[in-house]
């Protein structure tokens, strides 16, 4: 299911317009990043946390041309479904 | 930071952030994971702009062994659920180590002892006890011991050197390479010489020739162990043994010879003089050792001598505000004589002329219209076509004075009379004597008169506050004899 899909979809169970629904996730999508940005995880019972997690940096190889690379550290954002959303979708 | 935020105080922030209705915001938030999930296992894929994508993924069963029993098993085929963020999201989330760049390293890089700390640490030991067992084996056989050490000097040296290589690749993406990590070793031997030539000044004869006989294995050893450096290095302990204390310095030598200097003074001044000659030859190789101190160091100072020169810069145009026009008066004046001479050979005439101008100029206290007056003249010196209209513009400065004599008062502000009141003003914060000159008279020099005409409030120029109600008096120029 796309954005599109989904949205109408959320619309429809909300009884909202498509634009305002689109608006309403932006904002909480937005709500959630400055969470995240200052470091907080955000746990939903039912459905999982989402951290960000820094990833150290590791010397790899470049797949093509063989070459020892320096990948530099991260900062990336990491899900990790909850047991109940595990089991439901097994 | 790392608090745990549950979908109820999810909820909340989104209320404080878009001012809507809490049921409302429950609702959605609640609907909004629910939908996911619901859409997850439905479809398998959900993508949200903004957001990113979750994938539930079939994997398939294969075999494992169980840790404990080494048995082998079955893992059964499952699902995962994937996340992916979004680039946007990703990009925001790593801003913060959004600079690193991943670089290419070189091939012939050893990595080995970048995580071999362990292995260095028993090495460096070694080389401690060594140390101990040189330092009293000094008195019978000195040369053998210096011998044994200058070999553990090298030995530190190429570390340092390898280690050298790796942080300057890894910092400056891969674009320096051996000859570098050579400079930099040639700069701590260096630094080495120089601490022993320090340590010479203040040991007795004994440690000297100790020392000396250090720096002559020294200068074997390297000779052996490092053909490309080795010219140079011998170039440098020539220097250093002639001039003793005194050497070539190159600016970034200068620096971690500094540091170098101070290190060791600090030694000094740690330890007691027990046993002189044992200590100092001590000394020279701790010096060695201590290669990742130095570079700490050196930014230390580099540091405090920053810090040192912003305060200055603070203090200075606060404390003395015509500081920096002065300077620049007197460093125009200094170029317009420079000029001058350089200028004199080629055009006799129009450079006496242009002196006079230069005179008068000077002696009315004109400096910015001689100065112009002058790269007029210079400028027209050498296209020797346009004599004439260098002649004229000289005229013209000699006449331009009178036509503009506000911008050109500075050391003389005795030119004007105070006739009446102009204006009322209230200084206002921060605000000084010259910045309201400046505002009224177009030049910052005639505050004296402000002084003169306010002298009932203001008992030191440099102190007035904010809220003081100055009289702005009438100025007149006076007519010159």
């Amino acid at each position: 299911m796309n954005n599109k899909d989904f949205t109408l979809e959320l619309a429809k169970r909300l009884k909202l317009s498509t634009n305002d629904t689109s608006d309403m996730m932006a904002k909480l999508v937005s709500c959630m990043t400055d969470q995240w940005q200052s470091g907080n995880v955000i746990s939903i019972q039912t459905f999982g946390n989402f951290e960000v997690r820094k990833k150290n940096e590791r010397v790899s190889f470049h797949p093509s041309t063989k070459q020892k690379i320096l990948i530099p550290p991260k900062l990336i954002l990491t899900f990790k479904p909850s047991n109940y959303l595990k089991g439901k979708l097994k | 930071m790392d608090e745990k935020i549950t979908i109820q105080n999810l909820i909340d922030i989104l209320i404080n952030n878009t001012s809507i209705n809490k049921e409302y915001a429950e609702h959605f938030v609640k609907e909004f994971f629910q939908l996911i999930e619901e859409t997850l296992e439905k479809e398998k894929y959900v993508k949200i702009k903004g957001f990113g994508t979750f994938k539930l993924i079939d994997v398939e069963s294969r075999e494992s062994i169980d840790v404990n029993s080494g048995e082998r098993f079955l893992i059964k085929e499952h699902k995962k659920i994937t996340f992916i963020p979004d680039t946007s999201l990703r990009d925001l989330i790593n801003q913060p180590f959004a600079h690193f760049e991943t670089v290419p390293l070189r091939d012939d890089l050893d990595l080995s002892n970048i995580d071999t700390d362990d292995g260095k640490a028993k090495v460096e030991e070694e080389n401690e006890e060594d140390e101990d067992v040189d330092a009293d084996m000094v008195d019978s056989e000195e040369s053998v011991a210096t011998e044994k050490e200058d070999a553990k000097d090298n030995m530190d040296e190429k570390r340092g050197e390898d280690e050298g290589k790796e942080f300057v690749n890894i910092e400056k993406n891969n674009l320096i390479s051996t000859p570098n990590a050579k400079s930099e070793l040639e700069s701590d031997e260096k630094i080495d010489l120089e601490s022993v030539n320090k340590l010479k000044d203040k040991s007795n004869a004994i440690t000297e020739e100790v020392v000396e006989q250090g720096i002559e294995k020294k200068q074997e050893n390297i000779i052996g162990s490092e053909e490309n450096a080795e010219r140079k290095t011998e170039e440098e302990i020539d220097a250093n043994e002639q001039k003793k204390s005194e050497v070539p310095k190159t600016l970034t030598d200068t620096k971690k010879q500094l540091t170098a200097e101070e290190i060791i003074a600090n030694e000094l001044k740690k330890s007691n003089n027990l046993y002189p000659a044992n200590r100092h030859t001590h000394k020279t190789t701790k010096v060695t050792h201590s290669y990742f101190p130095i570079k700490i160091l050196k930014y230390k100072i580099v540091v405090a001598i920053l810090s040192v020169l912003l305060l200055l810069s603070i203090f200075i145009p606060l404390f003395f505000p015509d500081f920096l026009m002065s300077a620049y008066v007197s460093l125009n004046i200094n170029q317009k004589f420079v000029q001058e001479r350089k200028g004199g050979p080629n055009v006799p005439n129009i450079i006496v002329k242009s002196d006079t101008a230069l005179v008068n100029a000077i002696r009315k206290a004109e400096n910015t219209i001689a100065i112009n007056a002058l790269l007029h003249a210079d400028s027209l010196q050498q296209d020797s076509l346009l004599r004439i209209k260098n002649e004229q513009t000289i005229e013209d400065k000699n006449l331009m004075p009178s036509f503009k004599p506000q911008n050109l008062v500075k050391a003389d502000s005795t030119l004007y009379k105070i006739v009446g009141i102009e204006d009322e003003y209230i200084l206002k914060d921060g605000e000084t004597l010259t910045s309201v000159s400046l505002r009224y008279y177009g030049t910052k020099w005639l505050w004296p008169y402000i002084v003169k005409s306010n002298s009932d409030i203001i008992k030191r120029p440099n102190l007035v506050y904010g809220g003081m109600k100055l009289k702005i008096p009438k100025l007149v120029r006076k007519v010159i004899k």
